[in-house]
């Protein structure tokens, strides 16, 4: 019951997303971003590469293109939190040996 | 016995987030999938995701009460980021869904597809990327321990 409740309000909330996000079409941003696709040829994203690749390649690329993303955003991350956690926690035992 | 269940409840956790982790992966390759297993593996992807949230609704409430309150830095960024995780989530499935080429159609719903949505689909998966990979690095310490104690089943120190 208490599972259900709150796969419930997960929906609702997503819900809500979902209605928000509804009248952003209707904007001055959108029909520009309508206007640049419509000047480019296509509709954006690496769809217009789709037709001159062989399909091997298309394969690989997809999952290639997604691992660099994640593999060099994660390993920039955890750099900067292990600094920020090593500098506090120096920061901790200076206080605490004055 | 509190101990078993808050094991239990770590290895399904362990579990929940691997299925989380390849189904996003193969969702966010559309290129290499083709885009009819993209869109039906999108819907099925919504199950391990209200998982691995309904697992976590604890820490979401706990958490969410206490923010005004003080709280470990840490803590108070994981909270903003899975805030800000959920909404990004919440528009790339929908608008998605809103540039449906296979699924919907199949359903009986035909859509006329709109380059805002399209662009706007294309972007927020990007970043979307982008913003799982650091919910993931700064989990990195617990994903590391859950794999050698669940998968390689080596001892680690209790704190994970
Ligand atoms: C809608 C998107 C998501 C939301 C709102 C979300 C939310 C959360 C929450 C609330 C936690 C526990 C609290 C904390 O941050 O420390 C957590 C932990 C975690 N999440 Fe997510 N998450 C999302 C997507 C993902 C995805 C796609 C993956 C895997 C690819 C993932 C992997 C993990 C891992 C490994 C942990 C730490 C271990 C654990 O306690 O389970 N999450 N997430
Ligand atoms: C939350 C889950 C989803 C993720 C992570 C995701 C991710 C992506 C990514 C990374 C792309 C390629 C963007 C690019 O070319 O740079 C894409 C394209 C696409 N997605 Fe999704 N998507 C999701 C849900 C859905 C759903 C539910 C549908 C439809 C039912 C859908 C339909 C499409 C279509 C038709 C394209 C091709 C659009 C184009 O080439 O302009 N997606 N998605």
């Amino acid at each position: 019951m208490e599972t259900i409740k709150q796969i419930l309000i997960i929906l609702l909330a997503a819900g809500l997303i979902f209605a928000m996000m509804l009248p952003l079409a209707q904007t001055d941003w959108a029909d520009e971003v309508r206007n640049t696709t419509e000047m480019e040829g296509g509709e954006g994203g690496e769809g217009q590469m789709r037709g001159d690749m062989p399909a091997s390649l298309m394969l690989i690329m997809g999952f290639l293109k997604e691992t660099i993303i994640m593999l060099v955003s994660g390993v920039i991350t955890l750099g900067i939190y292990r600094l920020i956690k090593r500098s506090s926690r120096r920061r901790k035992v200076s206080k605490a040996t004055g | 016995m509190k101990e078993k269940k808050k094991k239990s409840l770590n290895e399904s956790n362990f579990w929940v987030n691997l299925v989380l982790f390849a189904a996003f992966f193969i969702v966010s390759a559309p290129q290499s999938t083709g885009i009819p297993i993209h869109e039906w593996l999108s819907f099925v992807f919504a199950v391990p995701i209200i998982w691995h949230l309904v697992l976590h609704w604890k820490w979401i409430v706990k958490v969410t009460q206490r923010f005004f309150k003080p709280l470990p830095s840490e803590t108070r960024f994981n909270h903003i980021w899975d805030v800000l995780l959920f909404i990004l989530m919440a528009v790339v499935f929908f608008t998605g869904v809103l540039v449906s080429e296979v699924a919907l159609p199949m359903m009986g719903i035909p859509l006329e597809i709109d380059p805002f949505w399209s662009s706007l689909h294309n972007t927020t998966s990007n970043l979307l990327l982008v913003m799982t990979a650091i919910h993931l690095a700064v989990h990195w310490d617990w994903i590391v321990k859950a794999f050698k104690r669940y998968l390689f089943r080596k001892p680690v120190s209790q704190k994970a």
